[in-house]
């Protein structure tokens, strides 16, 4: 059946040491039932009877009736199943298990130990594929907390005619990281991407272009947004990701080499193919109610705008209508993409990379047959023209990817 | 109906008079409810208008008038018993936590004890050791009493009419030192529903959970925070049972920060319980221990500066919030 193990005497009261058996309900030989009982053992207080722990068979006793023994001492041997846990001390003879069961596996874990984490930060870098130990904890003690995950973003500032956002690297930097929006877009569409990019340890800078959010419009359409960027950025940038007609401007101006970039990532780029659904730029830049907008915005298959936001749109369309006009006739005419970046990418020695939302309803994801050689494209299936806004953290990871390449 | 502004009291004696006009089975009893009126003159008035057979001046004697209550809640009527002090509540525990908690289960549910129990708890008016304790974790041990404490005259209002309504006893503990307290009374309006906490103040970094009295020291607190650049939720719970943890739990995941204010001393207290219950329903959004201030585990002082003292103030709330929110130590802490 199994294996043979000692049973020995239980303590059966708190305050127990040793007991008295005074009887034997089953005699060597007898099987029993697991609840049955073997044997009844008298304490300082009284007689118990004593059950089994599980099916068995009474192989020999060790201690017969009227005998005291202490608690733990073996009283008898008893035959077991040789799979069940080992509840009673194996005996000398016992044999070896027949089957043995196997350990339970341990999954690797994320090396946090060691790591001084409050609860809520552990959940969010959990939940963010974050790895605590390369977070530079602000709490007490160099505890991580929540906010050391979610990298800061500092106030908009003004630099030259440009608004900046600014998002600090979250601990020492390993480079910086410029950001150009799209078509009424802002810098702050950027703001999930920008906080994974930053706690991974890059400063990220995302201006509002002219006449989008916090800067003021310039006549003169694409080259001249083209060239007021170029007039900001002298600093420069290690790594360029723009985003519709900011990728278009992004592979201009590293081309120009008006930024030194060690890589460039595309997101749903302009100027990549003819293709482009013309109702919607014309259908916002007309735009004059929030319903307007709206049905525009829902082509975009991202997270549909605050109530907030979305009248601030309005306003900033109204503000500065015709010179959008004016920009939107550089970048599209009857549905035609009147600006081709291809040329651009094509003479790139940096690693380029572009991705595509596999539901965008404005440029379509095929054009990533047009890109050149030595561009690399990736297609989010589910995502439409926002795929940063759709899947950060993929769209951070492919990002990360791009930028060690460099 | 519009609000007015009324006191606590005032509040309460409405509640009671506008609950006994709507339902004839409310017989109040008490000592000297009658006659004298109260000894916090929340009764003032209700023999003349409603009778000797409504309003009974009782003997001085805690377990004879709450076993009679309970009594009467068993054969019919809808008492109000009143205990002068919740000092006395160790006279009438056998009445309350072995009958009137555990008739409705003991009986299969055939019959239940529909009584509200009046009494007034906490420090704050040098009545000394006897007659300032905050005993509510006492009640809230016992499963089948309800235990509420209104802090605002409007909830003074209707969480007394609606314990008029209920099935099974309520433990209904006012403040003494809110008698007096004025505040808007909106009929038509309830601060919140039965067993729901209410928020008497939002900001984002930080909770605190509170009750009673303990609310307003809890408000002060956080407008002195607010000075300092930290922004305080207050929540009010109301009732410790029923007690509805969810919006509780909302606002500590949104914060990351909580804190537990009671005026009854620390340990074992019901603050105790709801740093557990906070810490269960919150642990992966929390930034921080949960930390209660409470009572000092003390008999509560005559004297008016040690009695303030025992008990959590405001200027203390503060700074152990301002701890909380950025560990930076108090400065008596040194």
């Amino acid at each position: 059946m199994g294996r043979i193990v000692d049973l020995t005497l239980p303590r059966l009261g708190e305050t127990m040491d040793a007991g008295t058996i005074t009887a034997w309900l089953k005699a060597p030989g007898d099987p029993f039932k697991r609840g049955e009982v073997i044997l009844e053992v008298e304490t300082d207080k009284t007689v118990v009877e004593v059950p089994a722990l599980q099916d068995g068979i009474l192989v020999e006793i060790l201690k017969d009736a009227d005998s005291a023994v202490p608690v733990d001492a073996p009283i008898a041997r008893i035959e077991v199943r040789a799979d069940v846990p080992k509840t009673e001390k194996v005996g000398q003879k016992a044999e070896a298990p027949v089957t043995s069961i196997a350990p339970p596996v341990r999954h690797p874990v994320a090396p946090t130990s060691g790591v001084r984490a409050s609860p809520r930060a552990r959940r969010m870098a959990r939940d963010g594929g974050i790895d605590l130990a390369a977070v530079v904890g602000t709490g007490r003690n160099g505890r991580v907390m929540a906010t050391d995950l979610a990298a800061s973003h500092a106030p908009v500032a003004q630099k030259g005619t440009l608004a900046w956002h600014d998002w600090p690297a979250v601990g020492a930097a390993r480079g910086s990281i410029l950001l150009l929006h799209g078509l009424f877009a802002d810098g702050t569409s950027f703001e999930a991407l920008a906080r994974a990019l930053a706690r991974v340890g890059y400063g990220v800078a995302a201006p509002d272009l002219p006449g989008h959010g916090g800067s003021a419009a310039v006549a003169g359409g694409f080259n001249a947004i083209l060239d007021s960027v170029a007039g900001e950025v002298k600093t420069g940038a290690d790594h360029v990701i723009g985003h519709s007609a900011g990728a278009a401007l992004a592979a201009r101006l590293v081309a120009r080499g008006v930024v030194a970039a060690k890589s460039l990532t595309l997101l749903a780029p302009l100027g990549c193919g003819t293709q482009i659904d013309q109702e919607f730029l014309a259908g916002l830049i007309e735009a004059r109610t929030p319903a307007a907008l709206e049905r525009q915005l829902s082509k975009l298959g991202a997270p549909s705008l605050s109530a907030d936001r979305r009248d601030m749109l309005l306003a900033a369309i109204a503000a500065s209508r015709a010179d959008l006009r004016t920009l939107v006739e550089d970048l599209a005419q009857g549905g035609v993409q009147q600006i081709d970046c291809l040329g651009d990418l094509a003479g790139l020695d940096c690693p380029v990379t572009a991705i595509f939302g596999g539901k965008d309803q404005i440029v379509p994801h095929s054009h990533a047959l047009n890109l050149p050689a030595n561009v690399a494209s990736h297609i989010i299936a589910d995502a439409g023209h926002v795929p940063h806004l759709t899947a950060p953290q993929t769209v951070a990871t492919i990002i990360a990817r791009t930028m060690r390449q460099a | 109906m519009t609000a007015v502004e009324t006191t606590y009291r005032e509040a309460l004696r409405e509640a009671l008079i506008d609950g006994m006009e709507a339902d004839d089975t409310i017989t109040l009893m008490g000592e000297e409810i009658g006659v004298y009126g109260g000894s916090y003159g929340v009764t003032n008035g209700l023999l003349d208008r409603f009778g000797a057979e409504r309003v009974l001046d009782t003997p001085i004697s805690e377990p004879g008038l709450v076993g009679t209550a309970v009594g009467a809640a068993l054969t019919g009527l809808r008492p109000v018993a009143e205990i002068m002090y919740i000092d006395f509540a160790g006279l009438v525990m056998d009445q309350l936590a072995n009958q009137a908690a555990k008739i409705r289960y003991m009986f299969g549910g055939q019959l239940g004890v529909p009584l509200l129990l009046r009494t007034q708890g906490g420090a704050g008016r040098s009545a000394a050791a006897q007659h300032s304790q905050s005993l509510e974790a006492w009640f809230a041990h016992t499963p089948g009493l309800r235990v509420v404490l209104p802090a605002t005259v409007n909830d003074a209002y209707h969480l007394l009419r609606e314990a008029l309504t209920k099935p099974d006893p309520v433990i209904f503990i006012e403040h003494k030192g809110l008698y007096t307290r004025k505040g808007d009374l909106d009929k038509d309006a309830p601060d919140g529903a039965w067993g729901q906490p209410v928020r008497r103040r939002t900001g984002s970094d930080l909770v605190i959970v509170t009750y009673s009295r303990m609310v307003f020291e809890c408000l002060a607190a956080a407008d002195a925070l607010e000075a300092q650049g930290i922004s305080t939720s207050v929540i009010d719970i109301r009732s410790l049972n029923p007690l509805d943890m969810s919006p509780i739990a909302d606002a500590v995941r949104a914060a990351g920060r909580a804190m537990v204010v009671t005026e009854s001393c620390l340990t074992a207290g019901f603050s105790a319980e709801l740093s557990a219950r906070i810490t269960e329903h919150c642990f992966d959004w929390l930034e921080e221990p949960v930390v209660r201030v409470a009572g000092e585990d003390i008999p509560i002082a005559v004297a008016p500066d040690l009695e303030a003292q025992s008990i959590p103030t405001a200027a203390l709330i503060a700074e152990t919030a301002d701890w909380l929110v950025t560990r930076r130590a108090p400065q008596w802490a040194g």
